[in-house]
């Protein structure tokens, strides 16, 4: 009898011993898990929306898409109760780059900003951030820029603030510092395969020489028939230079 | 677009302008596109898509844009359109008539 009790008491102490150490893992295997369901149904969903008529394709993707929002929740939940571990991070980062627009919510970079800072899984959710205009997105994007040890991260968060300011005037002055930033610190960052600073560096030298007030840089090309053309050609006429498509 | 260009260019015929395309369509659009729309000015064709050697070096990221550029060669106005545009290309060459 007492064998008995002391075995079964063994038992059940390895038992809690083994839950204990691997709470950690059960976090990250649940996280894995859901994460690998929902893709999963997302690429059998593909795989027949293929096999389908070109015509019907379409259609078939707009009504019949996984929703992903149960798998959405169910991540939030684990994040809301695990905020510090590792795997949160790779939780969020999922959900950030299959929200489509809809905006992160506060407590969500809080928790990022507390626990998520220096790692260098960051990255994707900061370049999910590339639309969001909300005042909690970009205090995010300067505390990453400003705090983060994760160089890509840090390179990341410069990039999407560039991207912001692109197309606002009020901001040339800020952008110019951004790319600068990029190019002399962060010439290796690649986003989607393209090493941005480079192209970003290019297109803002080009719009420079492009400033009002300048010289317009000589075109030499050919017209539809191969005949060559040059700008110049028209040295002498106002000239409405016209960058046009028939779409 | 192309009615205001097509009567642009027809009050400014007897003046020293042009308007000058950079087209990104492939060669059969284009074609197409200057018959149905009875486009009489002159285009640069920029190799059949929209990141072709002459909007790159450009740097045009949408289409149209739109630069006016004096008799000097020097860009004076950067994405005017409609009356804006016609108002740019009449002082433009108001100011060629006064040197």
């Amino acid at each position: 009898m007492k064998a008995k009790t002391l075995l079964v008491m063994l038992i059940a102490a390895t038992g809690i011993a083994v839950a204990q150490t691997n709470t950690k893992d059960k976090v990250a295997d649940q996280i894995s898990e859901l994460i690998a369901t929902q893709d999963a149904a997302v690429a059998k969903f593909m795989d027949e929306v293929r096999a389908l008529p070109r015509e019907k394709q379409r259609e078939a993707y707009q009504t019949g898409y996984p929703d992903p929002k149960e798998t959405m929740a169910a991540l939030s939940a684990i994040v809301e109760e695990n905020a510090a571990d590792p795997a949160s991070l790779k939780a969020i980062s999922w959900i950030s780059t299959r929200n489509r627009g809809e905006a992160m919510k506060p407590e969500v970079f809080a928790v990022l900003e507390k626990h998520h800072l220096d790692s260098d899984d960051l990255s994707d959710v900061v370049l999910s951030l590339y639309g969001a205009r909300d005042e909690r997105a970009l205090t995010f994007l300067a505390t990453v820029v400003e705090k983060s040890k994760a160089k890509e991260a840090v390179g990341s968060a410069l990039y999407v603030q560039a991207m912001q300011m692109e197309r606002d005037s009020s901001k040339a002055e800020q952008y110019k510092a951004i790319v600068d930033k990029l190019s002399t610190d962060h010439a290796d960052l690649e986003v989607r395969g393209r090493k941005v600073a480079a192209v970003m560096k290019a297109t803002l030298e080009a719009k420079e020489k492009l400033a009002i007030g300048n010289q317009a840089p000589e075109i030499i090309g050919k017209d539809v028939d191969g005949k060559e053309m040059k700008l110049s050609d028209y040295r002498g006429k106002v000239v409405v230079l016209d960058f046009w498509g028939d779409w | 677009m192309y009615p205001h260009e097509r009567s642009l260019v027809e009050r400014l015929k007897d003046q020293p302008f042009t308007i000058l395309g950079v087209n990104s369509d492939s060669v059969e659009r284009y074609k197409k596109a200057i018959k149905e729309n009875s486009i009489t000015w002159p285009s640069f064709w920029d190799g059949g898509k929209t990141g072709g050697p002459i909007a790159t070096a450009w740097a045009v990221r949408g289409w149209p844009t739109i630069y006016v550029i004096d008799a000097k060669g020097v860009i004076r106005y950067k994405n005017t359109r409609g009356k804006a545009m016609d108002e740019a290309v009449d002082a433009l060459l108001k100011e060629m008539q006064d040197e």
